[in-house]
């Protein structure tokens, strides 16, 4: 009752946060002198790639709470977060093959970030592949959860990939990076919209977790 | 006009992928909802 009360009050602020940020990156945003129009994928980019890591961090704290407390709702937290850190993964390389494009004339680079964000995506594909082959249902948590707790020390290597290699990355991020003000509040808004939305499929997706777990409970009730 | 082609790719991907993933699981929680009561009333009737 709670959690369908949370998504209905961030529902309705996503439906104004979106068209709110689509005016601002599209009318508002002055165009970049260099990139051009196609620059714009930055707030989109950028935005999503907060939402996958605030996603994988979730699957990280929810993955030590399931080994502390041993309690299956922090494993139903942690693949729900996985998963969705997934698609946010997954939009990041997208729309970063699609910026790269026009700007870089390649659809993909081997470069440090893009290498580091691939095998980001790679462990947690492999997180849910080994949930596919455990029937166990505490060993299943375990396993995914040390996997969980394992594969997030790549994050501070995505974060750090371009101060500690050669990259042909920007380092649009860092402090002070020589974003125009116009630019850093309209990406700062986008952030902002994009958490939300992580939150909020996070809550969609949980609550559809427990009614799955529900449904199992019953059956075997029925069986019995 | 070349790079707006990538622009609205780009957009049009990431926001078609964030609706699809809750198209999906919307339906998928429908579904299991009307067996969950489905079940739920068969027990109800056995008791």
């Amino acid at each position: 009752m709670k959690t369908d009360r949370s998504i209905t009050i961030i529902f309705l602020f996503l439906l104004v946060m979106i068209p709110l940020n689509f005016y601002l990156i599209f009318m508002v945003a002055p165009t970049e002198k260099v990139m051009g129009e196609v620059q714009r994928i930055f707030y989109l980019h950028i935005s999503l790639a907060v939402g996958a890591f605030l996603a994988l961090t979730g699957v990280f704290v929810s993955s030590i709470l399931f080994l502390w407390k041993k309690k299956f709702i922090w494993d139903t937290a942690a693949y729900t977060c996985a998963e969705i850190g997934v698609l946010m993964s997954t939009l990041v390389l997208t729309t970063g093959s699609i910026w790269a494009r026009p700007i870089w004339n390649a659809w993909w680079t081997w470069d440090p970030r893009l290498l580091t964000v691939l095998i980001l995506w790679f462990i947690y594909i492999g997180y849910f592949l080994l949930r596919g082959g455990i029937a166990d249902k505490f060993k299943k948590a375990q396993y995914s959860a040390v996997l969980g707790i394992i594969g997030y020390i790549d994050i501070p290597v995505v974060r750090y990939a371009t101060k500690w290699w050669k990259s042909i990355h920007p380092l649009l991020t860092q402090e002070g990076g020589g974003l125009d003000p116009v630019m850093k509040n309209i990406m700062f808004f986008s952030m902002a919209t994009f958490i939300l939305l992580t939150i909020f499929l996070f809550l969609f997706r949980f609550r559809l977790a427990r009614i799955e777990e529900r449904l199992e409970i019953v059956k075997k009730r029925m069986e019995d | 006009m070349e790079n707006w082609s990538y622009l609205v790719g780009a957009y049009t991907i990431a926001w078609l992928g964030v609706s699809l993933y809750l198209f999906v699981n919307a339906k998928k929680q429908k579904g299991i909802e009307e067996r969950l009561s489905d079940i739920e009333d068969l027990l109800k009737d056995k008791e």
